[in-house]
């Protein structure tokens, strides 16, 4: 059986494999353009008056022969991926900042945002699973199918209005945005230390019990919102597999010498159940990203989705579109990483699985 | 097959599932043939789907509430609701038939040939699998968006506005579920006995394929598709509502609705028919859908039914 290391390293080179691929595909959406295409990527944006429209092909050859964009797709693809590993992710013109330390400026709060989803939906959804696997056909077992299916069928976005119009507009308890204005200018300030990014922890290690309390009142409906749709898959699969599981000969076993009812679902068939469970929110990992831009953008929380605003309308620019592609990808491998881990922590079967596979 | 057409029409909740979404299809048709008799001069360019009704007060901002004229009432600038939902319904339809269609034909095709074709050839495909698993949907929307302000400099209005970006974008990253779905069922399946009966007897790959393996393993798929269907229409919406124009006619009539959603002093059913029968019609399709989707499960995998109970 391969050990821990092992395992981890299979992983890293399953995302730099990933990565290559789908940079890759990603940078060749791109060079499917002809240079003469791709030159009017930069090409002044307002000429000017004395612009002679015969004088274009000459700028536009000019634009070619200095960024080499007659290269062949692999010499552009290498040089750009070198860029992307030494940091220079390039300029967005909708921004207009550096790519790469506009991202990781705007992270911490979508890291957070996404933190505390999955702290909530993750044990929220295996609990939900299980008592309803374990009480199956009866009461808590309805209220559970009723509330997942609720869940999967309203749209996220409807969920975000609705919970504004009550808990903002109605009863002012939850407040969209990242922190309230008059704290904001104090966070961005020297006096705040900045440790983690994550407001909700450095206002405690400021000694500012006041600031994370502000952010948590902001972060409770996001959160919401974008759990909701995963506790419900989560919590449908967990059900299936511990009904499953405790219809299985070992549990029969373990009752038969003495163990609870209790005992049996939560020590030994939830062992069992919550690998595939788990694996399950693995494979949505990527629409969970997908659900971020969505409640981002509603709730109008200063993350990553704020940078690619610009860059949506029909104006091109390229750099920041691939920019927040691959970094976008980038934070899905690490979570997937961090949930494969769990899962092998778990489970030292699934090293093995991993492996053979 | 007759038989698990029959178990799934036993039950009540496939019955109403069926019925929602037959709806919907009625609702779309007679939606088109009437929009058509009434403004026989098309939108200009085909630019707005939305039937914009010639009403008396262009300029009035504030949405009316039903009358008989609108039975749904009006949004912003007089545009009718109901049109405006009809419309939608023709929209989403042919949006999720073709998107989902199209990813579920790729990603049955390519998971089944090559899982038959077994090898370093289905581990390639496993792994280029494993690898657009996690880009997320909104990359590939950005990525694809470029490429349409890229074609602005070179093609007209009309002619990029006929790509549907949303929908390639969704079936470049939605073939995936439906290959590894059949790709593992038809590596177990291609070991049976029937199989090597068929190559006995001097059947093809093509034809073991068609004929003999995929309708055995298409059962699973059948149940994505429905899913699918409701659930890319709630997508599509969601992310029109986040500003992204992606084409879905319902989630364009909440986001042009959407400052009266929260109606004024807080009441969100100060403007009930701005946003209400939107969303109703919109969790009514995808729940139309999951219904069928779940009778569809229940009724072709009856192990699994043993478990959903």
């Amino acid at each position: 059986m391969p050990s821990l290391p092992a395992f981890l390293f299979r992983r890293f080179i399953y995302i730099l494999v990933t990565l290559l691929l789908s940079t890759i595909v990603l940078y060749g959406v791109v060079a499917t353009f002809p240079p003469e295409t791709r030159a009017m990527l930069y090409f002044p944006k307002n000429p000017g008056k004395n612009f002679n429209p015969n004088s274009e092909a000459v700028i536009i050859n000019d634009i070619i022969q200095r960024y080499r964009l007659n290269d062949p797709f692999p010499v552009q693809y290498v040089r750009w991926l070198g860029n992307l590993l030494r940091g220079d992710w390039g300029w967005s013109a909708t921004a207009n900042a550096e790519v790469l330390p506009s991202l990781l400026r705007l992270t911490p709060a979508t890291a957070e945002l996404t933190f505390y989803s999955v702290l909530l939906f993750i044990p929220l959804g295996i609990l939900g699973g299980v008592i309803a696997g374990m009480h199956s056909g009866r009461l808590p077992d309805h209220g559970f199918r009723l509330a997942a299916f609720l869940a999967t069928s309203i749209p996220p976005f409807i969920l975000a209005i609705l919970l504004m119009a009550f808990f903002y507009v109605g009863v002012h308890w939850f407040p969209p945005g990242r922190l309230t204005d008059s704290l904001r200018w104090f966070v961005n300030s020297d006096q705040f230390t900045q440790y983690t990014g994550f407001i909700t922890i450095d206002g405690l290690l400021n000694g500012r019990v006041d600031i994370t309390l502000d952010a948590f009142r902001h972060l409770v409906l996001p959160v919401i919102t974008l759990s909701a749709y995963h506790w419900a898959t989560l919590g449908r699969i967990t059900r299936a597999t511990m009904i499953d599981e405790l219809g299985k000969d070992y549990i029969t076993a373990a009752l038969a010498r003495g163990a609870s009812y209790r005992r049996a679902t939560w020590y030994h068939a939830l062992r069992n159940a919550v690998v595939p469970a788990l694996n399950s929110s693995l494979l949505s990992a990527a629409s969970l990203v997908t659900g971020v831009y969505i409640v981002e953008t509603i709730f109008a929380f200063p993350g990553i989705s704020r940078f690619i605003v610009g860059a949506l309308s029909i104006v091109p620019d390229v750099p920041a579109a691939l920019g927040f592609s691959v970094y976008t990808i980038i934070l899905t491998l690490l979570f997937m990483t961090a949930l494969d881990l769990l899962q092998a922590l778990a489970d030292p079967r699934h090293r093995e699985v991993e492996a053979l596979s | 097959m007759t038989q698990p057409l029959r178990r799934f029409f036993t039950r009540f909740q496939n019955w109403v599932g069926v019925l929602v979404v037959f709806d919907f299809v009625v609702v779309a048709i007679l939606g088109g043939l009437l929009e058509r008799e009434q403004n026989s001069v098309p939108a200009p360019g085909g630019l707005l789907p939305l039937a914009q009704q010639v009403v008396k007060n262009k300029m009035d901002l504030i949405p009316q509430p039903p009358s008989p004229e609108h039975p749904l009432g009006t949004l912003t600038q007089q545009r009718d609701i109901l049109v405006w939902l009809v419309e939608g319904a023709r929209q989403a339809l042919e949006f999720s038939l073709k998107a989902s269609l199209i990813s579920a034909v790729i990603g049955v095709l390519v998971g089944a040939s090559s899982a038959y074709a077994g090898g370093i050839l289905n581990g390639l495909v496993l792994r280029f699998s494993d690898a657009l698993l996690a880009v997320p949907l909104i990359a590939v929307v950005v990525m694809i968006r470029q490429v349409q302000a890229v074609l602005f400099t070179r093609m007209t209005l009309n002619q990029i506005l006929s790509i549907d970006v949303f929908l390639w974008a969704i079936v470049l990253v939605n073939w995936i579920p439906y290959a590894r779905l059949i790709n593992a069922t038809v590596t177990i399946l291609k070991e049976a006995q029937f199989v090597h009966a068929a190559r006995a007897v001097g059947a093809g790959p093509g034809r073991i394929i068609l004929r003999h393996l995929l309708p055995n393993a298409i059962s699973p798929a059948l149940v994505l598709l429905a899913r699918d269907l409701g659930w890319l229409v709630i997508l599509q919406a969601s992310l029109q509502f986040a500003g992204l124009g992606v084409g879905s006619v319902w989630g364009d009539e909440l986001l042009q609705g959407r400052n009266w959603i929260i109606g004024l002093g807080g009441n969100p059913f100060g403007y009930w028919w701005v946003w209400l029968p939107g969303t109703l019609v919109l969790v009514l399709y995808g729940v139309g859908w999951n219904l069928i989707g779940d009778g569809l499960d229940e009724a072709l995998n009856p192990r699994i039914a043993k478990l959903w109970k």
